[in-house]
């Protein structure tokens, strides 16, 4: 029962995490995926973004002086649908991190040794990430879809080129994965997502929600083994800096230290 | 409520403890200390054990988001590369007989060879600034989200499982 309640917290916990640091950091990959997808002013008339910043700062200056504050926290409603991935990789990563070393996620004690759960953190990061990319990972394929309004594979069919124009306008062209609806004019293919899934379903197969996600793991779970080492690595040697310094300062106010 | 989050045997089993018990001291404390501090390592340990859990956690997170930044961002490059070399290629083409890079490894091999560590870490500058952020405020809004839904459940605050008893 209480076990349970466990769950709940930590799925609570992560779900709000990954709010607060969804609305922090949204203004900030809106701003990079439009200064990324600008093209060289040599470019072709049709193939230029309808902006054209400097600079961060510039970026941020223009789009608040020419569509507001909320240009900022565009394609912010997919980015929260996408929390479901923490919401299932923390609870499991706790979970694992629980039966291999004894402790949770960030929690350190001064009775063991607890130097040596790189490992166990390493296994409980490799397995939370990919349980849950494979879980999320046909809605990532389907927000692909929906906000790029185009096809991974194959490429340069015609069907691409009837869609998107035959010049080739490449800063439509963006790689799965890199999220904004930052407002680019893309011809609607999809529409809906229950619409989106049959097409797909239809044209391509179960596999289609499926494509790309080896590449998709070569990158992600690294990552995440990387994060979640030096974030427990950090915040032990700091928790023992933190039990040193507090044995200092019980000593400075007995007038003990030497 | 348990009884388990009362959380009042302190003496019966030596339990980890999630929160320095000191971690919250006044400021005006600190002033009132002498200054004897003799080695910098000393003084830092002091500073640490005497800023709020959250400064922590948000600052391990800064930095594994860098770390993660750093260990991402050649990935980030080749995939980027065996991706766009598709659109600069005129639409009556067909086939790889084009194609530069086949596959990460050798893709990776081209990228060293022609701009070594600099031609991996393209663009590095703009993806720290989007990671460290992300993690700070994950890290630190996880660690007291959950503390506060372990007490609003009636759960106390460190597990104690099996494994330690």
């Amino acid at each position: 029962m209480y076990a349970e309640n466990r769950w709940f917290a930590r799925i609570y916990a992560s779900i709000t995490a990954g709010a607060c640091s969804t609305l922090v950091t949204n203004p900030i990959w809106v701003i990079k995926t439009r200064l990324m997808s600008q093209v060289g002013s040599q470019a072709p008339e049709e193939a230029r973004t309808p902006w054209n910043y400097r600079s961060t700062l510039d970026a941020a200056r223009k789009m608040y002086r020419a569509e507001g504050f909320r240009s900022f926290y565009s394609g912010l409603a997919p980015a929260l649908l996408g929390l479901s991935h923490v919401a299932i990789q923390f609870p499991l990563y706790e979970y694992f991190k629980l039966q291999f070393t004894g402790l949770e996620m960030g929690a350190n004690t001064t009775t063991m040794d607890s130097d040596h759960h790189w490992v166990g953190i390493l296994a409980a990061t490799f397995l939370s990430k990919i349980c849950a990319t494979s879980a999320t990972y046909p809605h990532e394929v389907l927000r692909t879809r929906l906000q790029t309004q185009q096809h991974m594979y194959p490429a340069s069919s015609h069907e691409e080129i009837s869609f998107r124009g035959a010049l080739g306008s490449a800063h439509i062209r963006r790689p799965p994965g890199a999220s904004s609806s930052d407002g680019m004019l893309n011809l609607p293919r999809y529409r809906g997502m229950v619409r989106t899934i049959k097409t797909m379903l239809a044209e391509e197969g179960w596999r289609a929600f499926y494509n790309g996600m080896g590449t998709n793991m070569v990158r992600a779970v690294p990552a995440a083994m990387t994060t979640m080492l030096t974030y427990e690595t950090l915040k032990t040697s700091l928790f023992h800096l933190q039990v040193e310094g507090r044995r200092i300062m019980e000593q400075q106010e007995e007038g003990t230290y030497t | 409520m348990s009884a388990e989050g009362t959380n009042s045997s302190p003496s019966s089993h030596p339990e980890p403890f999630h929160e320095p018990p000191t971690a919250r001291r006044p400021r005006h404390v600190t002033h009132s200390l002498p200054p004897v501090l003799d080695s910098p390592t000393a003084g830092l340990a002091v500073y640490c054990a005497m800023l709020p859990n959250t400064y922590i956690t948000s600052f391990c997170g800064a930095m594994s988001g860098m770390a993660s930044g750093i260990v991402t961002c050649p990935l980030d490059v080749i995939k980027t590369r065996l991706q766009a070399q598709g659109s600069f290629r005129k639409p009556g083409m067909n086939g790889t007989s084009g194609a530069l890079y086949h596959g990460m490894l050798s893709t990776a091999r081209t990228i060293w060879r022609e701009d070594g560590i600099r031609g991996m870490y393209r663009g590095l500058g703009p993806m720290l600034l989007g990671y460290l952020p992300t993690w700070a405020v994950y890290m630190a809004v996880y660690d007291s989200s959950r503390d506060y839904y372990y007490t609003k459940m009636g759960l106390c605050l460190a597990p104690v499982s099996r494994i330690l008893n």
